[in-house]
């Protein structure tokens, strides 16, 4: 998702000094495209919780958010899209506020009705801040700029609400180093191998509540006073989930080597990581270097923190973490849960399998009327064997043009050098009949050329959504959304905007959501559409 | 060195405290010392400083009754250490292990837990732990199964790791600038180093293991209702020093009322000594532990002395008034006090006077701050001696319980978190200890 591209913020005269020596420097900036959207978290047990998260273009909002990186010497800019009901923001603790912010959003709380950006609004005693910088209104896009960003890792998360918006899943991580295989300036942060560990915690309450608009002064929870957690997570999951088990992923951790565990809490507590075993040396915190090294075997991780330790296993084995504050439960579960986890160290075992592709999207799809779509998914091998991935094609239609014969595909970060790759082509449509089209893609490894996925991109004119039918009922707090896609069946996902997303169903070629609770009759709802279209409708409404 | 008014923290200890001040075992760290242990998991019960009686698990040695916390581990430095578990407990407490955090532990024997080897509640499986204590310093030990349920209920404890050099010796404390001379050699414990490194030296040492407890969770174990046990709804109302909630805390060691909390956590030392404070916090919370009477120098974390390099000694140590030991980690720091800058004498010495060992020579003879009022126009204190000086033994109203007959300077040691300080909201209770320094004419028991 990443390009060289230079940030295109030149609004403000004051900001455009600081772009210009940017910029003399050479530094270009990361680019990312997040949407911020309703989704889902399943929780060990199987119980789901509602969530907004942010994901990487049309992907599924996720907790945390996906990682971001930005390489050496680089900014950050990020287009933020916002499928919420409510306002966002993002803000990045530990870096100076966006280039581009225009200060803080008050309003006329409770009715949020009238909005002031920057200094409190001349004679009015009673507005408050809602958020920390410039806001994504519901259904649009903003941009942030960072010309500059310091390096370590970071959470970027929602600056609006936050007490509400983040523990819901807004946030991230993003991660800076100083070279490669170097953490930060001073040459003893340098590095054999990186891990990061994200913990977080979830009250399912808070989050239904805050989900459902029964969040607020008033309502059946009114404030985050009585938040309390039930569930603790390291990068989303808990143990016994069987990612835990190899926190490390496909990153292969070798006996005596450097590596840098790096821990971020995005949660509301303070947790203690304790090393069952080695010792580590903590270097660094929040990005800022310690005076001297310091050699423990736990660390405090508070809310919102962001700690750097350095592991150097002697032997092959598994190393486990656990939390010294004993989150050690699933939800009070008498069996082993919570804040678990391992580092596996030791070689990888030889490869077999080849690599697979997840996560196939088409933007625009519908095609709407563009001469070319982005063709992005994940090409990984971290089930299969743990190689790097070398190399991404698609073809389109149904006659395979051979193994390595295809269209070749780029690597988002710019190159294949991991065994997961996010892959990116600019698929050229001008010429494709008006209809459905089969695009697939593969991706090859050191062992061959995997099994292609697909996906089915429909090319054709502007796509229009039309909700024809609302329904609301107040005793059994349901909303109710039924919507058409002049999309072909099915190949679009269309999602009511804060409620979440609409089924398709075949028998009716529609498009179908019931959302509850919903505390109170919203005045209106808004569907978008992946495909492009867009509808808007009062509640309870009916097509006449 | 910071003032305060010693004669302010007297609390009510009516009835211990006339066994504090016997000489007793109290100026040390209780344990045992080896390199082979054998604990056994069982259940018995405590007393809260409400007057409570709670069902705990905890450690015993071999056939002794469980304690609260479990033994203190007393090891040297390079030696093999093994500890062998059985599991006593009832059988709805499933199994029991220990994680040794800060030591690479070979487990054998029992089953295979998820994070370590575990004995079933059968009361003959034996597990058995290895490890090299290869570093001095202060460790802990808990229960690696289901610890948030088994730690809360006292499945914990401390190991002390001996440094191999140097040997104690018999020196007296040294004279810091501007102070008396120390007193007659014999009556000094003699040194002893925390670490490998003289900068780590200390006269007398003690203990503070600090938990919390949510007295629910004890009460639907006792009544076997272990499905209603939910440990995300963890609320503490009771906090402990080694053990115990005050006022219990500075009763004697193994007292014969409290049979399975048999430390204490009265820290006594003589002027000029120096003490070093072995600091474990176990459970959920940490609580900012607060010294009066002077700050203390944080030598070490997770048994690690604070250094720039291998031979520099605590170099990077600090210097805090308040100390926060998170749930697992340990921290060692070194306290000491002359009464040093107080500003007037606290022998209450006329200029004539001989000096008092380790004496502030700046201060000797100068006049006591203020006109003490007449006896009939003040409440006593219970700790008030009758006389304002260290070491002084004034006239007392005839009701006064006279308990502190050494004419001690007593300061209370604290959680800062002010809500531990109860015992299920009684105050005084909870995270309550004190720091008494006793006059050189008044023995305390040697190391």
């Amino acid at each position: 998702m990443r390009s060289r591209t230079i940030s295109m913020l030149f609004g403000r005269a004051c900001l455009a000094l600081g772009l210009l020596l940017a910029w003399a420097g050479g530094a270009g900036a990361a680019e990312f495209s997040l949407t911020a959207k309703a989704g889902s978290l399943t929780l060990p047990g199987g119980q789901t919780v509602p969530i907004w998260g942010f994901a990487l273009g049309n992907a599924p909002a996720t907790l945390p958010g996906p990682k971001l990186v930005v390489p050496p010497g680089e900014g950050l800019t990020i287009h933020l899209t916002n499928l919420l009901s409510v306002p966002i923001s993002l803000v990045i603790p530990g870096q100076k506020l966006p280039d581009n912010n225009a200060g803080p959003v008050w309003t006329d709380w409770p009715d949020e009705t009238t909005t002031w950006s920057g200094s409190r609004p001349a004679g009015n005693y009673t507005a408050r801040v809602r958020s920390f910088t410039h806001e994504v209104p519901p259904g649009e896009t903003r941009t942030y700029t960072w010309s500059t960003f310091k390096e370590g890792a970071f959470l970027y998360q929602s600056g609006t609400n936050p007490a509400a918006q983040v523990q819901m899943g807004l946030y991230g991580a993003v991660v800076k180093n100083f070279d490669t295989g170097q953490a930060y300036r001073d040459s003893d942060t340098d590095f054999d191998k990186e891990v990061l560990l994200l913990y977080s915690a979830i009250d399912p309450v808070m989050n239904q509540a805050i989900f459902s608009g029964q969040f607020g002064p008033g309502k059946a929870v009114p404030n985050t006073r009585d938040y309390a957690a039930k569930y603790f997570l390291i990068n989303g999951k808990a143990w016994p989930d069987p990612a835990q088990a190899r926190i490390n992923g496909c990153t292969e951790i070798l006996a005596g080597e450097d590596v840098l565990v790096r821990f971020l809490n995005g949660g509301y507590q303070t947790f203690v990581p304790v090393f069952l075993g080695p010792y580590v040396t903590l270097r660094a915190e929040d990005g800022n270097l310690y005076p001297f090294p310091r050699e423990q075997y736990s660390l405090e991780l508070g809310a919102g923190r962001s700690v750097d330790a350095w592991l150097s296993p002697g032997s092959d084995g598994a190393i486990t973490i656990y939390d010294g504050r004993l989150h050690l439960t699933n939800a009070g579960d008498p069996n082993p849960g919570g804040l678990i986890a391992r580092l596996q160290v030791g070689a990888l075992g030889p490869d077999t399998q080849h690599p697979q592709v997840t996560n196939l999207f088409a933007t625009p799809n519908p095609t709407g009327g563009a001469a070319t779509v982005a063709l992005t998914g994940t090409s990984t091998d971290v089930a299969t064997g743990c190689s790097i991935i070398q190399a991404a094609e698609y073809w389109i239609g149904s006659t395979d043009p051979g193994p390595g014969s295809g269209t070749p595909m780029s690597a988002a970060d710019g190159a294949f050098d991991s065994a997961e790759e996010a892959i990116q082509a600019t698929v050229d449509v001008s010429s494709l009949s008006n209809g459905v089209h089969t695009v697939w893609v593969r991706a090859m490894d050191s062992t061959g050329w995997g099994t292609a996925s697909s996906l089915q991109l429909q090319v054709g004119p502007p796509e229009t959504v039309t909700i024809y039918k609302t329904r609301y009922s107040k005793l059994r707090k349901t909303l109710k959304v039924f919507a058409r896609s002049t999309a072909a069946a099915g190949s679009v996902t269309l999602t009511a905007v804060g409620f979440g997303d609409l089924a398709f169903r075949a028998a009716k070629n529609d498009y179908f959501g019931k959302f509850r609770p919903v505390a109170s009759k919203p005045a209106t709802v808004t569907v978008v559409s992946t495909g492009g279209g867009s509808d808007t409708k009062p509640v309870p409404f009916t097509a006449p | 060195m910071r003032k305060r008014r010693w004669f302010g923290m007297a609390l009510a200890a009516a009835a211990l405290w006339a066994i504090i001040m016997e000489p007793s075992a109290w100026a040390k760290i209780l344990g045992v010392q080896g390199t082979s242990f054998q604990l056994v998991a069982k259940q018995d019960r405590i007393t809260l400083g409400d007057g409570d009686s709670v069902v705990m698990w905890g450690f015993a040695l071999g056939d002794g009754r469980m304690q609260y916390p479990g033994p203190t581990l007393i090891v040297n430095q390079g030696d093999t250490i093994t500890v062998s578990l059985k599991n006593a407990l009832p059988a709805t407490a499933g199994n029991v292990s220990i994680l040794f955090p800060g030591h690479d532990v070979a487990a054998s024997g029992g089953v295979a837990g998820v994070l370590t080897q575990e004995a079933p509640p059968d009361g003959t499986t034996t597990v058995t732990y290895t490890f090299t204590a290869g570093k001095p310093g202060t460790y802990v030990y808990h229960s690696g199964t289901r610890p948030d349920l088994q730690v809360e209920m006292g499945l914990l404890g401390v190991i002390v790791v001996r440094p191999t050099n140097p040997t104690p010796n018999s020196d007296c404390p040294p004279v810091p600038d501007g102070h008396n001379a120390g007193p007659n050699p014999s009556l000094c414990t003699g040194t002893k180093f925390a670490y490998n490194h003289s900068d780590t030296a200390y006269d007398r040492e003690f203990l503070m293991v600090m938990t919390d407890m949510d007295p629910r969770v004890h009460r639907l174990v006792e009544f076997g209702r272990m499905n209603e046990i939910d440990t995300t709804s963890f609320f503490q109302t009771v906090w402990f020093a080694n053990g115990r909630n005050f006022p219990d805390t500075i009763a004697n060691a193994q007292v014969p009322w409290l049979p399975t909390q048999p430390y204490n956590a009265l820290f006594l030392m003589h002027p000029g000594e120096r003490i070093l404070v072995r600091m474990a916090t176990l459970g959920r919370d940490p609580h900012p532990l607060h010294f009066h009477g002077n700050h203390v120098r944080v030598i070490a974390k997770d048994g690690r002395l604070l250094s720039s390099s291998s031979g520099k000694g605590p170099d990077l140590s600090y210097e805090r008034y308040t100390v926060v030991v998170n749930p697992g980690e340990t921290v060692d720091a070194i306290f000491t006090w002359t009464g040093a800058l107080m500003g007037w004498d606290i022998y209450g010495h006329a200029p004539g006077d001989d000096l008092a060992p380790y004496e502030f020579v700046a201060d000797h003879g100068a006049n006591f701050p203020v006109i003490l009022p007449s006896r009939d126009d003040v409440v006593f204190g219970l700790l008030y001696s009758g006389s304002p000086f260290l070491g002084g033994e004034g006239s007392l109203p005839p009701e006064h319980a006279g308990l502190n007959v050494g004419g001690g300077f007593f300061y209370m040691w604290h959680s800062h978190t002010e809500k531990e300080l109860a015992n299920n909201n009684i105050f005084p209770g909870g995270l309550i200890t004190f720091l008494g320094v006793v006059p050189w004419d008044v023995p305390l028991e040697a190391e």
